[in-house]
């Protein structure tokens, strides 16, 4: 049998048919999987909009205000150790990424403004030259010591929609590694928090967030680890955080992780 | 000639000491040198020194033993930190407990409201009755249920993640929540909590319907409790947290208290209070867990609370080298002895100190000795 002929059985059309009635599920269903539907992907230089990284690092430390402190992939902790992080861009009207870090107890923070474009297949490397290497490789990479912000616009804005997610570039493959999503969140006194994901139809169900026990928890005290993103997550992913304080609801938060489809 | 004749006139004649019948002593003149003096008495004195100079040798050989083994043991004393037993005492508006996987702890909750997250299975016509159908638990994801029998008690028997709060309007609040298995994540046993009854209601296992999510709520508490009762004791055994980080929100906060430290000797009566560290208002200590061989041990204490109170009264202790305190405005720090605390606590090096001593001053009383014998 030629491919020809195997292109014409019934059999083939029955499954050409399904691939076309579940193209979505099986695009989501690769997103789960990790695999980046996009090959060429070229990694672009984003540019720091200051003369140098602006860093602080203080022992008296400040309270953190927000509530979500961290969107990123798990491997960003090393991508900022290892000045290796990158996003990977979305089509947002603007080209500005404003990356914020913040270590749990507060003595570490940054914030600076980038400026880079790419298709959403490419990968946008953020130079992180740190003045504190030494600083940054004592704070664990597996006790959700450091959470990473790398959001679209100013960082001036006071509230933020729109959430990249940062990860470990390996330059080497062009490839962004994810290896699941953590949100960092600054829960207060709330005893309970779970994240929710926009589904196609509605709100999937909340799955519990876990609270750091360990050390300090001056800037965020709750890690949502997104392991999955289900076949019948929109994308962008919508992921609303819904805190309590003994049962008494608080206001949830909602934003939008802009492009998961990286490893 | 004359002087001669003298000089053997005078060596005739009875000594006055002696006595006629004693032969009378030499006039000769005393040696300049040991060698030159009298050969029997010369080796009676070296055999008189000679144990003499052997003892000081030998004390002054113990001496430089001991100072080395001093330096040995200051040596392994520093570069192996001493357990020490930290005991902390606090007025506080929260703490936070995580009980052992393997103790059970039991507390009184009479009067509570037990608010689940989901329903209790309704095994008996009790269970059914207790429900509240008012919106104490906070939102209508919970269920509340209040049960009459004074002496209800809650069992956890596994690792449980524990907060106990006092509101603004001075509920006592405590919530239950189950740890999560870092060996064995989504395995995690059989829920570690039962509420257990002293009248016909039937034992109920809390959080039977998914992971334990439980709180206990005690409404108007600021009143004398009405069932007789007039402090809450919450005796446990776990990882212990007193206080919490500062923020704009909270208002539980640790009020005051201290640390002590004392040496870890197994029996209390021998232990020594070697230091002391006030708690600041907003301060966060946390006691945590330490392995002795094979066995892990858990700090222990007791959280007290009377009706009308707006903190707790906290006592805890456990053995550690150090108690990490956290304290707004700063980086936090490691309260622990320092070295020279842990050298004077030593009892290695107080013995051999004292040993050294003893050596150094039983050499001197003997050089002291041997001095006003040389001079006699």
């Amino acid at each position: 049998m030629t491919p020809t002929q195997l292109s014409k059985t019934p059999q083939t059309r029955t499954i050409r048919e399904t691939i076309r009635r579940h193209a979505l599920g099986i695009l989501g269903l690769l997103c789960c999987l990790g695999i980046s539907p996009v090959n060429g992907a070229d990694v672009i230089n984003a540019v720091l909009l200051s003369s140098g990284l602006q860093e602080k690092l203080e022992p008296d430390v400040n309270v953190s205000g927000n509530i979500i402190v961290g969107v990123m992939f798990s491997s960003a902790h090393l991508g900022l150790i290892s000045n290796t992080l990158a996003i990977q861009p979305s089509r947002t009207k603007t080209d500005e990424i404003c990356l914020k870090t913040t270590s749990r107890d507060g003595a570490y923070t940054s914030e600076n403004l980038f400026r880079g474009k790419g298709k959403p297949q490419d990968i946008l490397y953020l130079p992180y030259e740190s003045k504190y290497p030494d600083v940054l490789k004592n704070y664990p990479g597996d006790a959700d010591s450091v959470a990473i912000t790398a959001t679209a616009g100013e960082c001036s804005q006071s509230k933020t929609a729109d959430y990249y997610l940062p990860g470990r570039l390996d330059g080497r493959n062009q490839k962004l590694y994810g290896q699941g999503i953590r949100i960092y969140i600054n829960g207060f006194d709330a005893t309970d928090v779970s994240y929710q994901l926009e589904g196609i139809q509605n709100w999937l169900p909340a799955k519990d967030c876990d609270y750091i026990e360990e050390g300090r928890h001056t800037a965020y005290n709750f890690t949502c680890k997104v392991e999955e993103v289900a076949v019948n997550v929109a994308n962008p992913v919508t992921v609303r955080i819904l805190r309590e304080v003994y049962g008494r609801e608080l206001e949830p938060v909602t934003f939008k992780i802009l492009a998961v489809n990286s490893r | 000639m004359q002087g001669d004749q003298k000089d053997t006139a005078d060596s005739q004649q009875p000594h006055p000491e002696t006595g006629p019948d004693t032969p009378a002593r030499t006039t000769a003149p005393l040696p300049d040198s040991p060698d030159d003096r009298d050969p029997v008495r010369a080796a009676g004195d070296s055999r008189s020194k000679l144990p003499v100079a052997r003892i000081k040798q030998l004390l002054f050989g113990l001496a430089l033993l001991a100072l080395l083994l001093m330096g040995l043991t200051a040596a392994m004393s520093l570069l192996n930190p001493p357990q020490w037993i930290f005991s902390a005492k606090a007025k506080t508006g929260v703490v936070e407990l995580v009980t052992p996987d393997d103790k059970e702890t039991r507390w009184r909750i009479n009067g509570a409201v037990i608010c689940s997250r989901g329903e209790l299975a309704a095994t008996s016509a009790a269970i059914t009755q207790a429900r509240l159908a008012d919106s104490i638990c906070g939102s209508d994801a919970w269920t509340g249920y209040r049960f009459e029998d004074p002496e209800q008690t809650l069992i956890l028997q596994g690792a449980v993640r524990i907060t106990l709060e006092l509101s603004r309007d001075q509920r006592l609040l405590i919530s239950l929540r189950q740890r999560k298995s870092k060996t064995a994540p989504g395995h995690e046993s059989k829920p570690p909590a039962t509420l257990s009854f002293t009248d016909d209601t039937p034992d109920i296992e809390l959080g039977a319907n998914g992971a334990l999510k439980v709180n206990l709520i005690w409404s108007g508490t600021n009143l004398p409790l009405p069932d007789g009762y007039t402090d809450r004791i919450f005796p446990f055994s776990g990882i212990t947290t007193i206080g919490r980080d500062i923020n704009w929100t909270g208002t539980s906060l640790l009020i005051e208290g201290a640390i002590q430290v004392y040496t870890s000797d197994d029996s209390p009566d021998k232990r020594q209070l070697v230091d002391t560290a006030e708690l600041m208002l907003g301060d966060q200590i946390r006691l945590l867990d330490f392995t002795r061989g094979d066995v892990r041990i858990f700090p222990k204490g007791f959280v007290r609370y009377a009706p009308g109170s707006s903190y707790f009264d906290v006592v805890a202790f456990g053995a550690a080298d150090r108690v990490r305190i956290e304290r707004y405005g700063e980086n936090g720090y490691d309260f622990k002895p320092g070295m020279i605390s842990q050298l004077t606590h030593d009892p290695m090096l107080i013995w051999l100190l004292s040993f050294l001593i003893a050596t150094i001053g039983l050499l001197s009383t003997i050089s002291g000795m041997l001095g006003q014998k040389d001079e006699a």
